[in-house]
């Protein structure tokens, strides 16, 4: 518990002191601006929850995932990366707490949208089933913190992740539903799709916005976490081959 | 075997290879076998590239060897790599290695819940040591405004905030103004008096010698020798060499043949450097040039590189067998250091029968 709380002051710290952390919470609302001018162009009210989910998603997804790779690079960077790894707390754990912090930090992304709504478009944002969105938004950032686990092993592995950071995020987004209900995409992107978090949790948490009724919750809340848990376990699994890789090639320390 | 009589650092036949891109291989280690007695503050000596701090990454659990043992406390690096972190404290060389946009505190507080410390107990720890290296004050500062000396004492204690048992230092005066340095040192003293094992890497012969208890050499990956600091002193100071101002040609020729020196050198600077074929030749060699006018003379030794290709070009013996008489030298270790430090002549205490000048 105690590294746990380090691990959190110290990243609540690191992102109070850089601007740059906050990219995601700034971009957000603008999204949302974006993506309900549109609705309210087109005169399309039945898709103001896409337009309100989407940037929501897109910022918890981005500032998780970016940061966990931002954790590495800078404390490579610093040259804690070496002091960390020979210390006896667990690397996985450490990462872990900083990501999963910075994922509870990017839920603010949800209260930053629900304002651009009421105050720019004068929409009042309807959730038909709270407790269902709350756990629906729970799961998701739980899941969103260990993919971006896994990626930081990635970042661990080699200083060009960045590269792949970027390019997989959109198309991630995509199959995740996030833009569009998985449903419209065509019939051959939902085996894939159905194999990625976001689809779960993005249709979960449209479904608890609308006034028809919620079936399924548990096992669908159930899916979410286990993907997450998959991809939890993934990265463990790499972060300890990386771990063992870096520290047989020497590179852990390289900037 | 008894824990308190293990060796605190143990390493056998110690090998690493880094392995470039395009196949190349550089030997970092080769063959590394060392012993470390717990309490000592052994010193490991050598150049940039020595490897020096790949073998302090091994012992720090960073690094894997490619061949041979590295045994800590009795636990080997890579198979216990979990029963030595706690034991060990890691100060990495260089200016990094804390957050500087964190303060002190916070630093030490972090680093304190990463060796398992409560809450309560990091935060006392962190407490205790920064009032022990002088960082009380600026405690709650943060690092980014400190100097490098502040730094460096930062670095310190964040190795000591678990308590450790063996202390790794890579190059820790690294940067650092003289003032500064002499307090890390005090430091470093300080801490072998509580019964800490120190291993501390360096390329300064001044600081091997005046901290450690005994010292390694090692070079391009290998061990030179592993002596007392007064034994590598004596033997470094077999190597002086004179540096003369203002010499005219025609000296400069009579100066090679005199007995006892061995080579005549234009130095970029416009001065004339002469190598001596040993300690004893230094005096009669001095009162010539003295005698012939030359009014600025120094004494140098010559840099570690140097030393190393003399040593294990095959003098190490002969230097053994020596160093157990009398150099001209004798037991003055404090006009040794001085040397290093490349003071002028006329400012040595101490000095050899033969006189200098300047």
């Amino acid at each position: 518990m105690t590294l746990l709380a380090a691990t959190f002051r110290l990243q609540g710290r690191m992102m109070l002191a850089s601007r740059d952390y906050w990219v995601d919470l700034v971009r957000a609302p603008l999204l949302a601006v974006v993506f309900l001018a549109l609705v309210r162009h087109c005169g399309r009210t039945d898709l103001i929850a896409n337009g309100l989910l989407a940037p929501v998603l897109m910022g918890v997804w981005s500032m998780a995932l970016l940061i966990s790779g931002e954790i590495i690079d800078a404390d490579r960077w610093l040259g804690t990366l070496e002091p960390l790894v020979a210390a006896p707390a667990s690397f996985a754990r450490v990462v872990g707490g900083r990501v999963l912090f910075t994922t509870a930090v990017s839920l603010v992304t949800a209260l930053e949208v629900w304002l651009v709504a009421v105050l720019g478009f004068r929409i009042a944002p309807q959730v038909h089933h709270p407790a269902v969105f709350a756990l629906a938004l729970l799961a998701t950032a739980a899941a969103t913190a260990e993919a971006a686990s896994l990626m930081a092993a990635l970042f661990v592995a080699t200083r060009t992740a960045r590269t792949f950071q970027n390019s997989l995020s959109y198309p991630f987004l995509l199959l995740g539903g996030v833009f569009v209900p998985v449903g419209s995409l065509p019939a051959w992107t939902h085996p894939p799709a159905r194999l990625i978090y976001l689809s779960w949790s993005s249709d979960l948490l449209r479904d608890a916005m609308g006034p028809a009724a919620v079936t399924g919750v548990a096992w669908r809340l159930g899916v979410i976490l286990g993907l997450g848990a998959a991809l939890l376990g993934l990265g463990q699994l790499i972060l300890r081959r990386v771990l063992r890789l870096v520290r047989e090639a020497g590179t852990l320390g390289l900037r | 075997m008894n824990k308190d009589s293990e060796p605190a650092v143990e390493t056998d036949l110690l090998r690493r290879v880094y392995r470039e891109r395009r196949g190349r291989q550089i030997v970092a280690l080769d063959g590394v076998s060392l012993r470390i007695e717990q309490g000592e503050i052994h010193g490991l000596l050598g150049p940039n590239g020595a490897g020096k701090s790949t073998l302090m990454k091994i012992l720090s659990t960073v690094l894997l060897p490619t061949s041979g043992r590295a045994r800590v406390l009795g636990h080997d690096v890579v198979a216990g790599h979990r029963a030595v972190r706690p034991l060990l404290g890691v100060v990495f060389g260089g200016d990094r290695g804390l957050y500087p946009r964190l303060t002190a505190r916070q630093n030490l507080r972090y680093w304190a819940a990463l060796y398992h410390l409560s809450t309560a107990a990091g935060r006392a720890r962190a407490d205790e040591l920064l009032h022990e290296f002088g960082l009380a004050d600026r405690a709650d500062d943060k690092v980014e405004t400190y100097s490098v000396g502040m730094r460096q004492r930062l670095h310190l204690a964040r190795g000591l905030i678990a308590e450790p048992r063996v202390l790794l230092l890579d190059e820790p005066t690294n940067g650092l103004d003289p003032l500064a340095a002499r307090q890390l040192r005090d430091c470093v003293r300080s801490l072998a008096r509580q019964g800490r094992t120190i291993l501390l890497a360096t390329h300064d012969l001044v600081e091997a010698e005046t901290v450690c208890d005994r010292v390694t050499m090692v070079n391009h990956g290998r061990i030179v020798a592993t002596e007392a600091p007064k034994t590598l002193a004596r033997w470094i100071s077999r190597y002086e060499r004179l540096r003369l101002e203002g010499v005219a040609p025609a000296l400069r020729e009579r100066i090679r043949v005199q007995p006892g020196v061995a080579a005549v050198e234009n130095a970029p600077d416009g001065s004339t450097l002469v190598s001596l074929d040993s300690r004893e030749a230094a005096g009669s060699v001095l009162a010539f040039v003295v005698d012939a006018g030359v009014t600025s003379v120094r004494t140098e030794l010559p840099s570690l590189e140097e030393v190393y290709l003399k040593l294990v070009h095959g003098d190490l013996d002969v230097m053994r067998n020596n160093s157990h008489g009398h150099g001209l030298l004798g037991d003055a270790e404090a006009d040794v250091t001085a040397h290093m430090s490349g003071e002028p002549v006329g400012h040595l205490s101490g000095e050899p029968a033969g006189g200098r000048a300047r």
